[in-house]
């Protein structure tokens, strides 16, 4: 068949189809409500968004006894880091700072801050600002922010960070944890350069991953979440000898007591992937464990509110945001409402 | 004319031939799936964010949804060709599958923060995509003369790699503004309708503008499923598909290379994100011109090839040479190849396959790659935890020269003749 001849077959078996001209037509007009509706859309949500602020604008201080949280109110303010007194009345308005953060934590007039700048790229970076709110410290990281912590002397910074390029024998995100020596400057980039030991023996694996580090007084011994094959473990890691010990299995985001005794974790007590785990606090002297009464399973590396007392986001429903929660760690009471629209809460140490 | 029937006549016509211009409905299915990839894109960016700030769902439930998802346009591909085949309604199943992820994005809205909700949309989403692809390029090669295939796929091809490129980046652009105005819920409300009007414009292209290609059957046993089966019993057919697995396998998925990359040269998480762009900016530069090549000098050929050119990017990533040696053989290699392998493999099959069953064997040729392609992400991913990357590029450079070798022997690109 020639291709004239094979074009008239064609357009034979073409069923009715309406003009070109009127087919332009329904085109057009297609186009022209669609791009309607769509601007429409765009411009019904730009206008309708929240312009409420978070606080008041005053003196921001990293001072000790604080306690500092990034606001999750909807706005102009979303993200920024808070503080207000620890005796503020429930729902004051606390003190804004100017600085917007993805997670943020406190410590000795510290504030330590991970945070995404750039438009189409974004670049996610760990910043360190001085009670002045002066920078001091800007490092580019590699990630999705996910937990923040400094030692009680503001000295040490550590960072956990989900990672997708570096997964690919498995569905789910890998983890980076970083240390860095404010003092020094010395700069760990993952913990998995570290010699790490299960039950005595060396344990390597490809699908080792650390995340959530707490520091203890000494600024030398952490603790941290190392997990493999499905299984986590309480490391404890070594800074100066490169080393992570297994001391327990299934452990997460450990956060130690501010007299160091003990340590809140999250249990993995489900295995429904949606709802795991269940805040548990360790006494480190006898290994005793005691469930608090948080109920609600929460993805989040807990922080003491004061010696009997932790505190941890839960987040809402159906928005960015979530509400800061605390709960005795003894085991007992009840789960209190701490402050509505927070994250990553921290009470400034001394 | 007075020419008729001379020899000379004939060299005329084929000039014409490899002149003609690729057919309008060609150019409206890139349009259509331009739009799509656009709309579909906006969306991945948007829900992954949504699961995880909205519903803050774990990056460990958010990864398990993925694989799920993923598979599910791998399982759909030959049921719906086959049916595409049966009733001789490619525009229907295509349209199907492209209305099923238009009308996805106006569900979004609707089902809210809900887990289950989103799970059934995204679903309903890859649904689409697995049922629209293999009717798709059926209707690409019927609608097609036989001599301009290559070209016409590479029209197609191009149009499409452009809507994967330009979707992130509104898709950043999106987040973007999601992320500093407030992040509400009518904000994401307001994206999902957005892409939805993007796909819903690419509907209207397809419904108005593209023409189904439907034989008459002379028997209605021609499409059925037995006959389908029997494609299984053309020889060519299986050395091909032969071929096409043993040269899959041997294809280092771009993740991996981009992550050797990545573990080579240091690369920042910002340089990372560009290197796909690379890929795909050569893909697209040089899917159009490489589709005539094939036209040329044989598709078969071309095919080949461009594997080749990926034994030599493979070395190259093993090899010590300099950073920027390396990016462009990591980067402009494989984007030739991808040129050279996906549209043109189409172009070679297609007037193969009898017309009647032209949906099926598409699909059974592209679920063949999926799976060659799997089993090749499985064993790097394996290989890679067992030693470094480098050594394990040497190894898929070796494998691949082997799979190129036995494909020749399996598929003459030497003797490639047309029916027509």
């Amino acid at each position: 068949m020639t291709d004239d001849l094979r074009e008239e077959a064609e357009t034979k078996t073409q069923e009715p189809a309406p003009t070109h001209d009127k087919r332009a037509k329904i085109l057009i007009s297609a186009i022209a409500v669609l791009a309607v509706v769509a601007v429409a859309a765009g411009l019904a949500a730009f206008l309708g968004r929240s312009k409420q602020r978070a606080g008041v604008v005053g003196s921001f201080t990293v001072a000790g006894g604080q306690l500092t949280y990034r606001t999750t109110v909807q706005g102009p303010d979303f993200g920024k880091v808070v503080e207000q007194p620890l005796a503020a009345a429930q729902g004051a308005a606390p003190t804004l700072s100017n600085i917007p953060c993805e997670r943020s934590y406190t410590a000795s007039r510290v504030l330590l801050c991970l945070q995404s700048e750039g438009d189409l790229m974004s670049q996610p970076y760990a910043e360190i600002y001085d009670s002045s709110l002066k920078q001091i410290k800007k490092l580019e990281i590699t990630g999705t922010p996910n937990r923040a912590r400094l030692s009680a002397d503001g000295r040490m910074a550590s960072w956990t960070t989900f990672v997708t390029g570096d997964s690919y024998t498995q569905p789910g995100a890998s983890t980076r944890t970083s240390i860095l020596d404010l003092k020094t400057g010395a700069y760990i980039d993952s913990l998995e350069a570290f010699a790490a030991t299960v039950d005595g023996k060396p344990y390597k694996a490809v699908d080792v991953n650390y995340w959530g580090v707490t520091f203890t007084a000494d600024d030398n011994t952490f603790y941290a979440t190392m997990g493999s094959t499905s299984k986590t473990w309480l490391m404890r890691g070594d800074l100066k000898a490169h080393t992570l010990t297994a001391l327990r299995e299934n452990l997460e985001c450990p956060s130690l007591s501010p007299d160091g005794t003990r340590l809140v974790f999250k249990k993995r007590v489900s295995d429904d992937i949606r709802r795991p785990w269940r805040f548990t606090v360790l006494d480190l002297a006898t290994m005793k464990e005691t469930p608090l009464a948080e109920t609600r399973s929460v993805d989040d590396q807990a922080a003491w509110l004061d010696a009997h007392t932790v505190m941890y986001a839960v987040p809402h429903d159906n928005d960015p945001g979530s509400d800061l929660y605390a709960v005795p760690a003894d085991g007992g009471g009840a789960p209190r409402l701490l402050a509505l629209n927070g994250m990553s809460p921290s009470v400034t140490s001394g | 004319m007075y020419l008729t029937g001379s020899r000379t006549a004939r060299r005329i016509q084929d000039a014409r031939a490899t002149r003609e211009r690729v057919p309008f409905n060609v150019k409206m299915l890139g349009v259509v799936s331009l739009l799509t990839d656009v709309s579909s894109e906006m969306l991945v960016a948007v829900v992954g964010y949504y699961l995880l700030n909205v519903l803050h769902e774990s990056p460990t439930v958010i990864g398990f949804l993925d694989g799920l998802y993923n598979g599910i346009p791998a399982l759909l591909a030959i049921p719906a060709a086959y049916l595409a085949d049966r009733w001789q309604r490619r525009k229907l199943l295509a349209g199907l599958g492209y209305g099923a992820s238009a009308v996805t994005k106006l569900g979004f809205p609707l089902v809210g923060p809900s887990f289950g909700g989103l799970s059934g949309l995204l679903s309903a989403d890859r649904f689409g995509k697995g049922v629209r692809t293999a009717p798709r390029d059926a209707l690409i090669s019927l609608s097609t003369p036989p001599k301009i295939m290559g070209r016409a796929f590479g029209v197609h091809r191009m149009l499409d790699n452009i809507g994967a490129m330009i979707g992130p980046l509104i898709a950043s652009f999106v987040l973007l503004w999601t992320t500093k105005f407030g992040t509400e819920r009518r904000t994401f409300d307001a994206l999902f309708v957005i892409a939805f009007c993007v796909a819903g414009i690419g509907l209207v292209v397809f419904c108005l503008y593209v023409v189904d290609q439907r034989d008459e059957l002379r028997e209605r046993s021609a499409a059925s499923l037995g006959a389908a089966f029997g494609l299984l019993r053309q020889r060519w057919f299986v050395l091909c598909g032969l071929a096409v697995a043993l040269l899959g396998f041997a294809w280092v998925s771009d993740t991996f290379v981009y992550l050797t990359l990545a573990h080579r040269m240091h690369l920042t998480a910002s340089e990372y994100a560009l290197l796909a762009t690379g890929t795909m900016g050569t893909f697209v530069v040089s899917a159009v011109a490489v589709g005539a090549l094939a036209d040329r000098i044989g598709r078969w050929k071309v095919f080949v090839l461009g594997h080749l050119l990926l034994v030599v990017a493979y070395l190259t990533l093993s090899a010590d040479v300099p950073g920027v040696v390396m990016l462009v053989a990591a980067l402009v290699l494989p984007g030739l190849a991808y040129a050279a392998s996906d549209g043109v493999l189409m172009a070679y099959c297609s007037p193969h396959i009898p017309a009647a069953l032209r949906t099926s064997g598409i699909a059974v040729m592209q679920s063949i790659g999926a799976v060659a392609g799997f089993v090749s992400s499985l064993v790097f991913g394996v290989a890679w935890s067992h030693s470094d990357p480098a050594s394990v590029m040497r190894w898929f450079a070796l494998a691949m020269a082997a799979a190129v070798a036995l494909a020749t022997l399996l598929v003459s690109p030497w003797k490639e003749h047309f029916s027509d």
